[in-house]
């Protein structure tokens, strides 16, 4: 991953400097308030396209190659990437969030400019919400679920601030929004989200169908855990019913939402 | 305003319960026999019939332990009108109120609606406005409590879930089912009352 980050210094572009070792990647659509607003600066590398809505004085340079490689590990671990995603770094977000893209354009992250260059800060979050638009209209306790586990993962494998076991142990208590997929980190592993990961970029069509933004709740549910349960090799469906309560036909919230 | 739920009933109990251990193995009452101890219950109107317990208006079935601080209580219960079932945990005594886990059937003023709840002491510390009881369905009720880590179930759908991090000390406890209707001769069934210990 090194390696990674010295690439992403060394292609960066930005617009600001006219150093242009990458063609400029084109401007989404201003369609949303977050996007009208005035961009100080524009630098990209070779996956990530950062605009800088907040102030002028924030340096996007090491922003950018955080970003970068946050990317490639994210690329590794969900087995899927979406060849760009488009960064907005804004003073005024009263949180990290992210939308797919407009028109099959790349996935934008709005993240906060106070904590832009702490990469722990929705990195990892936000970024796996970009991955994971192109999976199809995911409930919202999955979507976000597997964000978390991206983050516990990355503060874990990539930026290594975290140990394992007691990180880990932060997220086994029942009134953790993912306690659940949590759970199923501690028992099967650090492999077990990339194995999930792996199923659902195979199952292509069958992810299509049961995926649809029309598709019944129970539908998808039935899919996801059917997922769940393979990357497990067991069964999953009387674990999450009877000790997690899920409601296959209503559970699309994650815990406490 | 203080918070507090207005219909429930004053602990009734305040004789000390047997002082052994908090016994390692399930609990299991089916209502095929008569009510011995440690169960009983406060209304003269609620009584075991055909195999239930079945009253009518308020009242409270009460084991008076030893329960351990590590449990899974389920029951089944049913009532004619809008009506509020609570669990309440006690200390070992009796005498001291600790937690309340209330599947509610009836509108509730402060929280606005009919939802389940925790109450630690006379505060809420969680709700739930996607579960509550109605009349005339029989529901699968559930209460776990595991290293100061609470959980309420509804017909095993998750509902409020709370976790002390000052959980009351004492290792024995006791607890009572409470049912409040909302007139006297509102019928009550309750049934299959089984409390698993935490091996």
């Amino acid at each position: 991953m090194r390696a990674a980050v010295a690439i992403a210094l060394t292609a960066a572009g930005c617009a600001a400097t006219g150093a242009r070792a990458l063609p400029e990647p084109p401007d989404p659509p201003a369609r949303t308030e977050w996007h009208a607003e005035p961009v100080f600066e524009k630098a990209w590398s070779a996956n990530v396209v950062v605009y800088n809505h907040a102030d002028a004085s924030l340096a996007l340079g090491p922003a950018l190659a955080l970003l970068q490689t946050q990317y490639d590990w994210l690329a590794e671990y969900t087995s899927s990437a979406p060849g760009r995603v488009i960064v907005h770094v804004g003073a005024q977000y009263p949180c990290g969030f992210s939308m797919s893209g407009a028109d099959g354009g790349p996935p934008e992250l709005f993240l906060q400019a106070g904590s832009i260059f702490d990469s722990q800060a929705n990195y990892a979050h936000e970024m796996t919400h970009g991955f994971a638009f192109h999976w199809g209209a995911l409930p919202h306790w999955f979507a976000e679920s597997i964000a978390d586990a991206a983050y516990a993962d990355a503060e874990i494998a990539l930026w290594k601030r975290r140990k394992e076991a007691p990180f880990l142990a932060t997220f086994d208590r029942i009134d953790h929004r993912s306690y659940g997929l949590m759970r199923l980190r501690l028992r099967y592993g650090a492999g077990y989200f990339p194995r999930v990961f792996r199923l659902l970029e195979a199952r292509k069509a069958e992810r299509e169908r049961a995926l649809a933004s029309g598709a019944p709740l129970e539908t998808k549910n039935r899919f996801l855990l059917a997922l769940l349960s393979e990357a497990a090799g067991e069964d999953l469906l009387p674990l999450f019913t009877r000790e997690f309560g899920f409601d296959l036909r209503t559970r699309e919230r994650q815990r406490g939402y | 305003m203080k918070p507090f739920l207005p219909f429930l009933l004053l602990p009734l109990v305040a004789a000390p319960s047997p002082r052994f251990a908090a016994e390692d193995k399930d609990v299991v009452q089916d209502f095929s026999k008569p009510l011995a101890a440690p169960w009983s219950v406060t209304s003269k109107t609620w009584k075991v019939e055909g195999g239930e317990l079945r009253g009518t208006g308020d009242g409270a079935l009460d084991y008076a332990g030893p329960l351990g601080p590590d449990f899974t209580l389920t029951f089944r219960a049913k009532t004619s009108e809008k009506a509020n079932v609570e669990v309440k945990l006690y200390d070992e005594t009796g005498a001291k109120e600790l937690y309340t886990f209330a599947f509610l059937g009836k509108y509730h003023s402060v929280l606005d609606g009919v939802k389940s709840c925790i109450l630690k002491g006379e505060r809420f510390v969680n709700v739930d406005p996607k579960t509550w009881i109605y009349p005339g369905r029989t529901f699968d009720l559930e209460v776990r409590r595991a290293k100061g880590q609470h959980q309420m179930f509804v017909n095993g759908a998750l509902g409020p879930f709370f976790v002390d991090e000052a959980p009351p000390g004492g290792t024995q406890f006791r607890l009572k089912i409470l049912v409040s209707c909302e007139g006297k001769d509102d019928a009550v069934v309750i049934d299959d009352v089984k409390i698993v210990a935490k091996k």
